[in-house]
This record gives C-alpha cells, sequence and structure tokens, in this order.
C-alpha cells in the first residue's frame, strides 16, 4: 500500500471528528476551512503525541516520519478545507 | 546476503556519553543480542538507530548503500518497541492490512495464532497475544532487518518459546535481527552473536562466564 493512501487512513480519524464540526460553521457561514485546518493541526498533535504517544511506532513502522505524518496530514487538511471552502 | 553496518553512534546526555563510537554489524539470517544493565542505554542505541531519537553522531549502510534519510532507514529496518504500539480501538485485520507487505499479506492472515483474532481490537488481546501478533507483523514486511527491543518482557513462559521459534524461522528465511533484553538465558539460546553494552562501548560475549567477568551476572549462582 502506498505511503499516500496510509497517509489517508491516518487522517481518517482526524477527518471523522473535524468535518462534522466543521459542517456547523458552514451552516452559520463562518470560515469553515479555517476551523477545518485549525483542527486538523490540533487533532494531529493530540492523537500522536498525546493520546497515542506509544502508537507512534506503528506509523514511524509504516514508514512514516514525524515531519511526514505533520506533512500529510496538512496536505489532506487543506485540500479538504478547499471542499468546505466550495460548499 | 546483505549487510547491515552501524557505524560512529555517539549519544551523550548532560555531558554523560551512554554511547561512544558504537560499531555494530549485522548480516541477514543472523540473531545479535545485546546485553546490558538497566540506563546502559540498549533501548537508545535502537531507537538511534530507527531514527527516532536524534544522535550526535551516526551512521547507517546496508552493504554500500549508506542511509542518509529517516524515511529510507524505516523502509529498511523495522523497529518493535517495549510498549505495545498497535492502536488499540482498530480491527487487527485493518491493521495487518495497512502495516503488513503485498506479499506477505496474506501469509499472516492466515496465520494459526493471527487468524483467530482477525475480528478482534487490540485492545481486546492479552499482553502476550499482542506481543506475538506484533512480533508476527513486524517480521511480515519487506524489511530484512528487525529491531526487537525486550520482546520477551513481561510474558509468560511459553509465549517466549513461541516468541523465539518465530524469530529462529524468520532469521532462517533471511531476515537479520538485533534483540536486546534483560531475559539473558532466552537471548543466549537464539542469538548467533552476543553483545554486552558496558559504559557506552560493546564488548564481545561468548558464554556466561564472560558476563560474570564484565559484572552483568553475579558470580554466586543461585538454582531453583
Amino acid at each position: 500500500m502506498c505511503l499516500l493512501k496510509k497517509a489517508f487512513l491516518v487522517h481518517l480519524k482526524i477527518f471523522l471528528i473535524a468535518f462534522p464540526i466543521s459542517l456547523i460553521f458552514v451552516l452559520g457561514d463562518y470560515g469553515s476551512s479555517f476551523i477545518y485546518l485549525i483542527l486538523t493541526f490540533a487533532l494531529h498533535y493530540y492523537f500522536l503525541y498525546y493520546k497515542g504517544k506509544k502508537q507512534l511506532y506503528y506509523y514511524y513502522n509504516l514508514g512514516f516520519t514525524e515531519k511526514s505524518l505533520l506533512i500529510y496530514n496538512f496536505i489532506f487538511g487543506f485540500f479538504i478545507s478547499c471542499v468546505l471552502e466550495i460548499i | 546476503m546483505k549487510k547491515l553496518h552501524i557505524e560512529n553512534i555517539l549519544k551523550s546526555y548532560d555531558h554523560r556519553n551512554i554511547l561512544s563510537n558504537i560499531y555494530l554489524g549485522c548480516n541477514t539470517g543472523e540473531i545479535i543480542g545485546i546485553l546490558g544493565r538497566n540506563g546502559v542505554g540498549k533501548s537508545t542505541l535502537l531507537k538511534i538507530i530507527f531514527g527516532s531519537i536524534n544522535t550526535d553522531n551516526k551512521f547507517i549502510r546496508i552493504d554500500n548503500q549508506t542511509l542518509l534519510k529517516t524515511s529510507e532507514i524505516r523502509k529498511n529496518i523495522k523497529y518493535l518497541p517495549q510498549d505495545s504500539f498497535l492502536p488499540k480501538n482498530t480491527k487487527i485485520k485493518y491493521l495487518i492490512s495497512n502495516f503488513c507487505s503485498k506479499s506477505m499479506k496474506n501469509e499472516i492472515l492466515n496465520h494459526e495464532f493471527v487468524k483467530p483474532f482477525l475480528n478482534q481490537k487490540a485492545v481486546e488481546l492479552s499482553v502476550g497475544e499482542r506481543r506475538i501478533l506484533e512480533t508476527l507483523m513486524v517480521m511480515h514486511t519487506n524489511a530484512n532487518f528487525i529491531l526487537l527491543d525486550e520482546p520477551f518482557s513481561g510474558v509468560a513462559p511459553l509465549i517466549k518459546e513461541k516468541l523465539k521459534e518465530i524469530i529462529l524461522e524468520f532469521s532462517k528465511k533471511g531476515k537479520g535481527f538485533i534483540i536486546t533484553d534483560h531475559d539473558y538465558k532466552n537471548v543466549l539460546e537464539i542469538a548467533t552473536r552476543v553483545e554486552l553494552l558496558k559504559n557506552g562501548k560493546l564488548k564481545s560475549i561468548s558464554s556466561t562466564d564472560d558476563l560474570k567477568t564484565h559484572g552483568f551476572l553475579s558470580s554466586v549462582s543461585v538454582n531453583f
């Protein structure tokens, strides 16, 4: 499985929480894309460095580095933010 | 046959040298045991090799290919940490599908030990079951070299036997292992070469007498 696909699966957990929250802001006509990006970063650090610190080695063994995990999450976060902006 | 060369590893904390100019070579099919007292830097050494701890100096290559980037290292070397690394709330079958290489995925999914747990989550498994599963997962990858950090700690004797069988089976299949553990008897049993980490340096060990000489074991033996 290529790294991009694996990275999407890592981002999926963030997406499942951040997307519904951001949608609420779409209804209120606020900056939902910005909210999604902020949540992406917050949940990235929460899931990987606070709640799931021991599980980091699962992702490292998949081939990720600390930097690449952050970059992939940012890329997916940015892409979904654009989708929210269109909505 | 491939050879992993780990050279010039240097690590210091607060002006104290934990590891000084470590050299370690590991061929595929070889099992290298690293012993040492608590806090001498065994786990640190493995983490430095894997790239999860930064170091003052390190040089890692496989044959003539130098591994400069951490991503290159993690492609060729896998690491089993001391603590369970499986995400708790994901089903085992999905964890395996993401983790293991395509060519070896079916083998592990049909493994007699893994099969009953496929629909369970990691959190539902016992410590020993998780340890065997993690060891199997790390081995069913394309990596030629595997670092095992205390694989025998906290597991029952029967599980230890099973783990040893797995390690020996995969070393025959051509994987190279570097193992650290306090359970020196099991390490001595399976290792093709044993090193003792003391005062930041590695010393070759050929028998339990050497371990006594270097102060890893007490010279007074107690038999049960």
